[in-house]
């Protein structure tokens, strides 16, 4: 089915193409999630609820850009509301955890499979784990994620660098 | 940092997540058809009670 029919069949609130919507979208989404959320469990209930958003907000969805680049940005924003909810938005890592940054160091990252990657991203403090995923893979700029996380522009480029030097030291034993 | 070692981060990582795909279990589309009839009981509901009132 076309985008604009099944765009029409959501609004008309037909439930099988919000089902085809949903079956479209849900595996790239769920990835997001994942990247956000400590494990599974959370991760599908941001999934659940930020398609909940979706179908129904669809109708402010203005065509402008892409059908799915919308539909992450709710995703994301699900996610950090949910993470701030449950109060894990704290930027209280103490500061022992966190090593000096070596740049050199990250040229290991990339003999990591994705999945493997993907468990160090989980892992991370939960507000190291925002920063990151939005900075890193979603490409917000560090004025963007001020904004979304309601914290300085600075805070954002301290947890980056914080995130990447606390992955540096998870990930350097796992390459010996 | 400089900028070179940010765009090695985004770069590496970015790459790795672009196509990132998981099939969620069928209980995520139970919940969304049940979160949304919710919503819908809800409004319906509140439509009756303004009703009720005005």
């Amino acid at each position: 089915m076309e985008e604009k029919q099944l765009l029409d069949g959501c609004l008309a609130g037909k439930r099988s193409a919000q089902k085809q919507l949903y079956e479209r979208y849900a595996p790239n989404m769920f990835g997001v999630c994942l990247r956000y959320a400590a494990h599974r469990d959370m991760a599908e209930d941001m999934l659940q609820e930020g398609f909940i958003r979706v179908f129904t907000k669809l109708d402010s969805y203005r065509s402008e850009g892409s059908l799915e680049g919308w539909i992450r940005r709710i995703m994301v924003n699900t996610a950090l509301e949910m993470l701030r909810k449950t109060d894990v938005l704290k930027y209280s890592v103490d500061i022992e955890m966190v090593q000096e940054y070596d740049s050199a160091q990250t040229d290991g990252f990339g003999k990591l499979s994705t999945a493997e990657l993907l468990r160090n991203i989980q892992e991370m403090p939960a507000g190291f784990r925002a920063v990151f995923n939005l900075f890193a893979i979603e490409g917000y700029s560090h004025r963007e994620i001020a904004d979304m996380l309601q914290i300085a522009e600075g805070t954002s480029k301290s947890q980056y660098a914080r995130s990447r030097a606390w992955l540096q030291k998870r990930i350097k034993p796992q390459l010996e | 940092m400089n900028n070179s070692d940010n765009d090695k981060t985004k770069d590496l990582f970015g790459a790795a997540f672009s196509n990132f795909e998981e099939t969620p279990p069928n209980e995520v589309w139970e919940g969304v058809v049940s979160g949304l009839q919710r919503r819908k009981r809800m409004i319906l509901w509140r439509r009756i009670a303004v009703a009720a009132y005005l």
